[in-house]
């Protein structure tokens, strides 16, 4: 398997040769918003082909406005396709039995604010035609789970936007679903909770059952997905297992627990004399998924793919720059550059012909190398952001540290998963 | 079937939940306590029953009315708008049940609404009618408090009398004046002759004249032997500048040259409905019974044939009657929840809640509508110029207006309140006719056209982020 980027000719050969059963099959899919007189405003998915297969944890990627959502929701017959072909279990989108074998958690938790916890259960299970000892049973288990069982009577419009999405959670899965489509799960979820959705995802695919996930959060996608797409501007720009996405042919890699310094001098001494200084790279492998993803994103950038999405800032805003002294691109790229190659940098570092950084950059920089770096970390999850360029990373970089840590905190019960470099399967 | 039951049930609690059901009683509830205070009664037993029971049960329908419209088009309207739909429909539920589950909701708040509502009527009517003088109590106990029946004259078939008749004054114009026959304007024919057989069958003579009329009283005679029975009449003078007139007129009971033969003179005022009360067993062993009214002034009067004449007696309890009226605004509010119901799956709130209201007047202002079919125009009917070039608007808006004033006659011929306050039994028959026109037929109608524009509706183009 050495294809880095597969196009949907070889995702289908793949297929062929391996036949499985296809949950979700999606064939020329193009969904075009139009306004009141019929004029189009959006073209939120262009052309898109996918299939799902059985007992796989599939992921949606792409930025802001990529199409996610929208794909998802002409899977569940919320919105219907302007063109293209849509099945789900063999069945359109529209088909009402279907259903009940599908479990959704959209990407806000829309319940009824003025049922508590337990009746919005129990309403749902309904809609399921479940009987009511099946109901109880099941909300009180599904309450359990996540977490919500001692605010059972509290109306759900007081609950916080955390809370409500772990309602939304326990909805999607009062069937006990074949398939879960899950439209960013973790979004407004503490560590613990996005610990427990990534923990829930991946035994719901020991079950067998079928998950799609749409996520931007790449570290979760990584941890539990078998294959995933990413979307840009309402395309497929890539799509396959994360093998495939990430492997490159024409490298390879050790991994190792962190060496010591000596250790790694020696290491490289002796590659060095091999293949040269200029072609060995040296880092901790937690991002893979992630430089992966930042570049199909680039390149779709660059080849001025449409978006009817967010574009990624990538400028912050003039008035908040303060200092000109540096041209803002590059020095936004060193930061970048930090925070993704976690390589070990010497913060006093100085890239020649440049400048140092300014004062509170340095101390942003630090920060985030702490909290990226595998080592057990001293700084707690809970400590508050440095301020200044906010980026997604540093988030990341929180949530990445906090999972270690909890991680350690739950005796590794989990830990095989989190933290843990290497590509799936 | 659970799926219904539990979108009904949601709906309800979101009526207690916004306090909305704790308003809307409270302002039944004013309405029945303060509009008979509010509104002084003469005294009299029709003066308290037109309060206590006309008016008070009118308003109680109207904003029964009113807030079920809206509560319709808001339940489904930000259901859709707040995105919770995203999560029904995304269940194994159809649409259908989603809407019809949301209808059955809004019909249990009303169910409950109306009959709290009807309890406090009926409670206030007995309790207020104990201060009445004991004539005015006797009189209520008689002609109000009761559920009476109707017997009409049957509708007799004129169709082929006219058919007669225009054949007769054509061939009559052919012999006169061949020319003249060809240039006759058929539907002024048609419209001249109708209204000479009506009055020859509603017209009573000036000076003496009379007429009279065998009504078949119900079956079980036994039921209404040694009870007071009523003519009920209302007459018009066939002099339009009578209005207002007062009439001497002679009523005879039973079959003249009998020995139970009684004559009645009184006057009465045109244009207005008298309760003239029958001797116990004027009828005979079959339950029939002969009326006949000499008209003694100079004026020829005329008694419609829908209504101008009708006998009542006892048949039941004011109590069941009352159930039957409550049981036929019901079926009203099952239709103006249809109507918000529908245009809330299509629309957005305010626009839903807009059309609901319009569909309301639309049918409210029938009186236009039916002059314009009548007419045949919207531009209106010139009389000196004749009929006007038909406009190609009103080969597209009379089929439609004629469709609408159908469907609202559908619903007009029932009025529950009027047979109630006027103490006339609502036969079974007729609420079933009701339920069948009303709930099946026109609720129906709308619930399909509801139910496909929101099959149509894509739910999730509104993002809600919150
Ligand atoms: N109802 C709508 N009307 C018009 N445009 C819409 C609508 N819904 C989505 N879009 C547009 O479609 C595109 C894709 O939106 P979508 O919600 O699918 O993105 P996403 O990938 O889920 O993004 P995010 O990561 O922010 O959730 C965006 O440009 C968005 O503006
Ligand atoms: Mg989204």
């Amino acid at each position: 398997m050495t294809t880095a980027v597969s196009t949907p000719e070889t995702a289908e050969n793949k297929q062929d040769q391996n036949p499985v059963e296809n949950i979700v099959s999606v064939r020329g899919l193009t969904k075009v918003f139009r306004d009141f007189w019929g004029r189009p405003k959006a073209r939120a998915v262009n052309d898109v082909d996918f299939d799902v297969r059985k007992g796989e944890v599939f992921g949606l990627l792409g930025p802001n406005g990529s199409g996610k959502s929208t794909t998802v929701k002409m899977l569940l017959g919320l919105l219907y396709p302007t063109k293209g072909h849509l099945e789900v279990f063999g069945h359109s989108p529209r088909h009402v039995a279907t259903k009940a074998r599908i479990g959704y958690l959209p990407e806000e938790s829309y319940l009824y604010k003025y049922l508590d916890a337990a009746e919005t259960l129990d309403f749902f299970g309904s809609l399921f035609q479940l009987n009511k000892k099946e109901r109880e049973q099941r909300t009180e288990q599904l309450l359990e789970m996540v977490g919500l069982s001692q605010v059972r009577s509290r109306v759900v419009g007081e609950f916080s936007k955390g809370m409500q999405r772990r309602i939304g959670l326990a909805q999607a899965l009062i069937n006990d679903p074949d398939l879960v489509i899950l439209d960013e799960p973790t979004s407004g979820l503490d560590p613990i909770g996005c610990r427990e959705v990534k923990d829930l995802i991946l035994a719901l695919a020991a079950r067998g059952k079928t998950v799609i996930l749409s996520s931007h959060l790449l570290a979760d996608v990584e941890d539990v997905c078998d294959r995933v797409v990413i979307y840009y501007g309402g395309r497929i720009q890539a799509q396959g297992t994360l093998n495939e996405l990430l492997a490159k042919p024409d490298t390879s890699r050790i991994t190792t627990p962190l060496l010591t310094k000596d250790v790694m001098q020696r290491v490289l001494d002796i590659l060095r004399k091999e293949i040269g200084e200029e072609k060995i790279k040296v880092d901790v492998p937690t991002q893979n998924l992630e430089n992966y993803f930042l570049n199909v994103v680039e390149q779709a950038r660059e080849k001025e793919e449409m978006t009817s999405g967010a574009t990624s800032g990538s400028r912050v805003a003039e008035y908040l720059r303060g200092d000109a002294d540096m041209p803002s691109a590059k020095r936004q790229e060193k930061v970048l550059e930090r925070l993704t190659l976690s390589e070990p940098v010497e913060i006093d570092e100085s890239i020649p012909g440049e400048e140092p950084l300014a004062e509170e950059e340095k101390v942003l920089v630090e920060k985030l190398e702490q909290l990226t770096r595998p080592e057990p970390v001293q700084t707690t999850a809970a400590e508050p952001a440095g301020s200044g360029v906010q980026t997604p990373e540093q988030s990341r970089g929180e949530l990445k540290a906090a999972d270690e840590k909890l991680s350690s905190l739950l005796g590794g019960s989990n830990g095989d998963k989190t933290g843990n470099s290497e590509p799936k399967e | 079937m659970k799926g219904i039951t539990a979108i009904a049930w949601v709906t309800l609690k979101a009526a207690f939940h916004f306090r909305l059901f704790y308003l809307l009683l409270f302002l039944l509830l004013l309405t029945v306590g303060a509009l008979p205070l509010v509104i002084k009664h003469d005294g009299s037993a029709q003066g308290l029953i037109q309060i206590t029971l006309t008016y008070t049960l009118g308003f109680v329908t109207v904003l029964l009315g009113f807030a079920t419209l809206w509560i319709a088009c808001g339940t489904l309207a930000k259901d859709i708008e707040d995105c919770q739909m995203q999560m029904i429909v995304v269940k194994p539920v159809s649409r259908a049940q989603i809407w019809l589950g949301k209808w059955l909701g809004i019909m249990g708040l009303n169910a409950v609404l109306l009959s709290l509502a009807g309890c406090s009527i009926y409670g206030m009517l007995h309790f207020r009618a104990k201060s009445l003088p004991l004539d005015q109590q006797a009189y209520l106990r008689d002609k109000v408090l009761v559920a009476r029946g109707v017997s009409k004259l049957p509708i007799e078939d004129f169709q082929e009398e006219m058919d007669l008749a225009i054949e007769e004054r054509i061939k009559e114009t052919i012999r006169r004046d061949p020319e003249a026959a060809l240039r006759m304007d058929m539907d002024f024919l048609r419209q001249q002759v109708t209204t000479e057989v009506r009055a020859f069958y509603e017209q009573v003579s000036p000076n003496g004249a009379g007429k009279g009329w065998p009504f078949q009283l119900t079956s079980d005679v036994d039921s209404i032997r040694d009870k007071t029975l009523f003519i009920r009449t209302k007459f018009n003078s066939a002099q339009l500048s009578d209005e207002g007139k007062v009439f001497n007129l002679v009523w005879g009971i039973g079959v003249p040259q009998t020995p139970e033969y009684v004559e009645r003179p009184m006057d009465l005022t045109e244009d207005t409905y008298h309760e003239i009360p029958i001797p116990p067993n004027s009828f005979d062993d079959q339950g029939r019974l002969m009326i006949t009214c000499f008209n003694m002034s100079e004026t020829a009067i005329l008694f419609p044939l829908d209504g101008g004449i009708e006998i009542l007696y006892p048949k039941g309890g004011f109590a069941m009657n009352f159930v039957k009226g409550l049981l036929m605004i019901l079926l009203w509010m099952g239709l103006f929840a249809a109507i918000g119901l529908m245009t809330a799956g299509a629309l957005s709130f305010p626009v839903a809640s807009f059309t609901a209201l319009a569909i309301l007047f639309i049918g409210l202002s029938s009186g236009v509508m039916s002059t314009a079919v009548e007419d045949g125009t919207i531009f209106g009917y010139n009389h000196e110029q004749g009929a006007p070039k038909a406009r190609w608007i009103d080969y597209l808006v009379i089929p439609m207006f004629r469709f609408f004033l159908y469907l609202i006659q559908a619903v007009r011929v029932f009025s529950p309140i009027d047979s109630l306050s006027l103490g006339q039994e609502i036969p079974a028959l007729q609420v079933g006719q009701a339920f069948l026109q009303v709930g099946v037929g026109l609720c129906g109608g709308l619930a399909l056209v509801g139910i496909f524009l929101f099959q149509r509706r894509e739910l999730a183009t509104v993002q809600v982020v919150q």
